[in-house]
């Protein structure tokens, strides 16, 4: 493999271009007309245009893509995580126009991709599931035969729709009054999200933690598994800080939730990476299969932190066909504790609204145990089309504690001018006593945020607005009226002052 | 130069003096000595209980911070200061603009108009018209950016019109409740 083109944008075109660099391999990046100038396409050797800024017209359409690809020569083709990665017929294109596709084949993403057909394979292969419906529960199944099934099952229950992800076309089920309610929600925001109104029951499985298994299979039947990721801390089911290992997962209990995701892994005959989600019961022993990501996830660096292996140049290394050669019994170690964070355009103390925008300084923090998996840079702008998230920071340590502190550090070094993000909400959730004794469930998080009300995270104290009270007042006394257009766009202009460069006489000086 | 700073609904007196390139600096009556250096678009500041810190001879504390500052076009400054960012107006010195600020801080009053920060679509509507609203109450979720975002009314108040629909696609700045 020589030349690999990257059907993503952001973070992790960033991450594949450095992993393709390290290898020796050429890299192709792919932009919308709003991402001409983004981090991706200048690090990459090649760049093509793809077309306009909805992810429709550029980063999904299948034709393009496949067609630049084609017509530079790319081998491969890395998908990165959303856009196609989890798309059969990308799978099914790539391998038709003869390249090579970073992930599994379209009939493993498709089995995999369907929550009841996935369930099954996960019960064939001898995981536990959480009890439920059998299959899909099709559009015309009525509700009362629905509620039969519901009975059997028991209440709580969860309704979801068999092609759902990300918390949509999902319903928690209290009572048997609550179902039909619950069944027509869930099956009009599952066709209207991903065009297939089927759904299926599940027991609800009350306070659980979300455990996840990375593995890896090469094209000869081997799979590895890595130590679990711990996904509990999600807002609306989505995850913000995750850490490997969990501090709830004991050896043994290692041992039987790897060992159980990879057969699974192996009873499809998976290749490249892939994430099995588990939910792992308050009794902290048992535990339930849940779905299987086919493609690298966000929260990939933290287990790279841990095993010492670069997940993105095994994804290559597989797809050139070489053999895994990484020692199972040694992948399941941790070597100390790594924690992430997703740092978001977004306003914690506004609903954690997205705030979009132009970056006018940006500083990253750097130092012992610190990765930085960023995709913007000072005087970019975060586009309005696409996710958020602008940078994964990643601490390790050797203990957990060390890691949080180095987080904590990194965290209050950060700085980014311009845009709103989510680093006050994370500084003030690594603070929290049941992160730091680890004692939290996938509706921890939700419950607390309720009960705060919107209150800032980061309010800012007496001294705090004393000093902000000195700037305000010298900023105006150095710029003189600050009315320049200039000045709206982001921080003040700094050559424009000859009091500035005063100052930066004055700072070499002392 | 006397300048008036509304932080947090609390006026603060500042008074600079400049002595050659370094400043004294006084919040309501605290003087400290401050020096600044700005470098790609963010201040090393320097703040002394005693206008001669500086000089190592004289073993006078000073703390550090690393602040920015940026503008809104309404003349509204946001500082970032220790990880912090607080929101400030400056009145004084400068009359005409500071009272341009007092009026975008008066839309307190009158009919409150939700409206789309940017391009999504209306998953839910929280309210109907006659509803009675809370301060900080969801009244629409709209999803962009790949997330569900909920609006929230800024004041308590009653909810005079839902101009938009579930389902609906939304432009940026489309007006979607008014509640008075």
């Amino acid at each position: 493999m020589k030349k690999i083109l990257i059907a993503n944008r952001g973070e992790i075109a960033v991450r594949v271009i450095r992993a393709c660099r390290d290898m020796g391999i050429t890299s192709v990046a792919v932009y919308s007309e709003c991402d001409r100038v983004a981090r991706h396409v200048r690090m990459a050797d090649e760049a093509y245009p793809i077309g306009g800024n909805p992810p429709g017209e550029s980063y999904l359409r299948i034709d393009t893509i496949i067609d630049v690809a084609r017509k530079c020569g790319a081998d491969g083709v890395h998908p990165g995580y959303g856009f196609l990665s989890e798309n059969e017929d990308f799978s099914a294109a790539c391998r038709d126009a003869g390249i090579k596709f970073l992930g599994p084949s379209p009939e493993v993403i498709e089995r995999m991709g369907s929550k009841t057909a996935a369930r099954e394979v996960a019960m064939k292969a001898g995981a536990p599931v959480v009890p439920g419906t059998e299959g899909a529960l099709a559009a015309d199944v009525p509700d009362a035969a629905i509620a039969k099934l519901a009975e059997s099952i028991g209440y709580p229950l969860m309704v979801k729709a068999v092609a759902g992800g990300g918390g949509k076309g999902m319903r928690v089920v209290m009572s048997p009054d609550e179902l039909s309610g619950a069944i027509r929600g869930a099956r009009s925001e599952a066709a209207a999200s991903f065009g297939d109104s089927a759904i299926f029951l599940e027991r609800r499985i009350g306070r659980a933690r979300h455990i996840e298994v990375q593995l890896l299979g090469d094209q000869y039947g081997t799979v590895v598994p890595f130590v679990e990721r711990e996904c509990s801390l999600q807002r609306r089911h989505q995850k913000v800080i995750e850490e490997t290992p969990s501090s709830k997962v004991s050896p043994e209990l290692r041992v039987r939730m790897t060992s159980a995701a990879a057969n699974i892994a192996r009873s499809v005959g998976y290749t490249g990476a892939g994430t099995i989600e588990f939910l792992l019961d308050e009794d902290g022993e048992s535990f339930y299969f849940l779905e299987m990501n086919t493609r690298l996830q966000v929260e990939h660096p933290i287990t790279e932190m841990v095993s010492g292996v670069d997940l993105v140049q095994w994804q290559i290394r597989i797809a050139r066909g070489e053999k895994l050669t990484l020692d199972p019994a040694l992948t399941i170690q941790p070597n100390g504790h790594a924690i992430e964070c997703r740092i978001i355009a977004e306003d914690p103390d506004a609903g954690f609204m997205p705030s979009p925008g132009h970056i006018s300084a940006l500083r990253v923090p750097t130092g012992p145990g610190i990765r930085d998996d960023g995709g913007t840079e000072p005087g970019a702008t975060v586009p309005i089309y696409y996710d958020p998230m602008i940078s994964k920071l990643v601490a390790w340590g050797q203990t957990r504690e060390q890691a949080t502190a180095r987080m904590r550090r990194a965290l209050s070094e950060y700085e980014v001018v311009g845009i709103k993000t989510s680093i006050p909400f994370h500084r003030w959730m690594l603070d929290q006593p049941e992160f730091e004794s680890a004692q939290f469930d996938t509706t921890y998080l939700d419950r607390l945020l309720k009960e705060r009300q919107g209150a800032p995270f980061m309010p800012a104290g007496d001294a705090d607005e004393e000093i902000a009270a000195i700037v305000a007042a010298l900023s105006t006394v150095i710029q003189g009226s600050p009315r320049s257009s200039e000045a709206a766009s982001g921080v003040r202009p700094a050559r424009t002052s000859r009091w500035v460069s005063q100052a930066r006489f004055e700072g070499l000086r002392s | 130069m006397i300048y008036d700073v509304d932080i947090n609904g609390r006026t603060r007196r500042v008074a600079v003096t400049r002595h050659g390139q370094s400043f004294e600096v006084s919040v309501d009556g605290h003087a400290q000595a401050a020096s600044v250096s700005v470098v790609n678009g963010v201040w090393s500041l320097l703040l002394s209980d005693r206008p001669d810190a500086g000089n190592p001879d004289a073993h006078i504390p000073q703390r550090s911070y690393e602040v920015a500052v940026v503008e809104a076009a309404s003349g509204e400054l946001t500082v970032h200061v220790n990880g912090r960012l607080v929101s400030a107006t400056v009145a004084g010195a400068r009359g005409s603009w500071a009272r341009r600020g007092h009026e975008a801080g008066a839309s307190a009053k009158g009919p409150q108009k939700i409206v789309a920060p940017m391009p999504g679509k209306v998953i839910k509507v929280l309210v109907k018209a006659g509803d009675t609203v809370a301060a900080k109450q969801g009244v629409v979720v709209v999803e962009a950016m790949k997330m569900e975002n909920e609006l929230r009314a800024a004041r308590a108040g009653t909810v005079k019109e839902v101009k938009v629909a579930e389902g609906a696609t939304v432009e940026a700045g489309s007006v979607l409740v008014i509640v008075e």
